[in-house]
Order: C-alpha cells, then structure tokens, then sequence
C-alpha cells in the first residue's frame, strides 16, 4: 500500500482538523458517528513517558512510573500519580529493581499502602537480613 | 492533542495533578502550571523525591524522609 501525502496538509494542525466516521459492527448492527481527530485524542487522553498515564473512553485510567529509592531495611516511599484518577483507584502493582545493595539480595516485598485517588505508598520489607539496598521500584496503577 | 499547549494544575489540598484534557471538576486551590514542571517534579519523584507543596500552594520535589516502615 502506498500513501502518498501532498501539499500543506498536516492532521496535527486544528486548522486541519480529519474529519470522518468510524464504523463499529456489522451491517445489520452497525453505528456511525462522526468523529475529528480532537475529540478521539481527548477520549484517549495521554501521556506516554516514563511516568504516564493513558485514558481509554470507557474512563479508565492506566498510570505508571518509577521510583528510586536508597534506604533500608524497612521504608515507605510515597508516590505521587501523573495524574489524580477522577472518581476511583482500583489496583496498584509494584515491581522492584535493585541495582545495588550490601550484599547484593533482593529486599523481601514491595507491597502498596494507603492509595486514594491522588497517591499511595510503596513499602518495603527486607526481610532477608537488616541491609539497606538501593534500587528502583516500577509501579502501575489503573483507576478511573 | 498536543502536548504542550496543555496546562497541568496541582491541588494542595488533594496533593494531585488535574488537567482539563480530563477532569471535569478541579479543586479550587489548584494552581496552573506547565507541562514541563509537571514533567519535571515526575522526573524528580522517580530519582527518589517527594512532591509536596509549598507554602504558597505550588508543587516543589523534596528530598523524602524515607520513613521506616512499622
């Protein structure tokens, strides 16, 4: 397929809105609503970087990001969301990297405290012996 | 939508980020700023620290106290 693209044409430009129709299911069932470019951007409102978010039209909202830490053996690091999740958080998952420690063990768990819609904590248990680590913590969270 | 024509606006009260791309209610305390500073206290909190606000209500990252968990 060739897609030839010509003149002063640009679709990231308002004043060059695409305008269209987005057709969903078969003959029989099918809708058609008029959709720009503008206002399907807005239902999928992102932000796709290392500590983003994405929204979907249904209103979900997915975020991520990551957070280094240097302590131990036992702390609590808050972590501000990109974004606030306007109505809900639903679940959060944590995943830890350590990039340098005492004696190079893992920290025992990384597990979630006190999540609202705006933040919530990241705990860590070493429960492998009393040694401070350093690393970095990636974590989601999807809410709406 | 292009990013950076979209202002971000930061709550003291709530301690969040809102934007308008979004939100359809946003605190009333909250204060407008840039997609970078808001790219930029995102990046400080990933290298360890923590947003908080100031006493006139704008987000700053600060070194966290890195509380023992009890």
């Amino acid at each position: 397929m060739t897609v030839t693209i010509s003149g002063t044409t640009g679709i990231t430009t308002p004043a060059n809105t695409v305008s269209g129709s987005i057709t969903f299911g078969d003959s029989s069932t099918q809708s058609t609503a008029p959709y720009s470019t503008a206002a399907l951007a807005a239902q999928f409102a992102s932000s796709l970087s290392a500590n983003g978010y994405q929204k979907l039209p249904s209103g979900l909202i997915i975020q991520w990001g990551s957070v280094g830490y240097s302590a131990a053996p036992d702390i609590s690091v808050t972590v501000t969301f990109p974004i606030a999740f306007t109505a809900s958080f639903y679940v959060a998952g944590v995943l830890g990297l350590v990039t340098a420690s005492g004696d190079g063990r893992l920290f025992g768990t990384a597990s979630i405290g006190a999540p609202s819609t705006t933040s919530f904590s990241i705990v860590l248990r070493n429960n492998v012996n009393a040694g401070s680590s350093t690393g970095i913590i990636y974590w989601y969270a999807v809410g709406k | 939508m292009d990013i950076d024509k979209k202002s971000m606006y930061y709550s003291k009260a709530t301690n969040g980020f809102y934007t308008l791309e979004i939100h359809s209610f946003i605190p009333e305390d909250a204060v407008e700023i840039t997609v970078e500073q808001w790219q930029a206290l995102l990046e400080a909190q990933a290298e360890g620290k923590v947003i908080q606000s100031d006493d006139n209500g704008h987000p700053v990252a600060l070194e966290q106290n890195m509380s023992e968990a009890k």
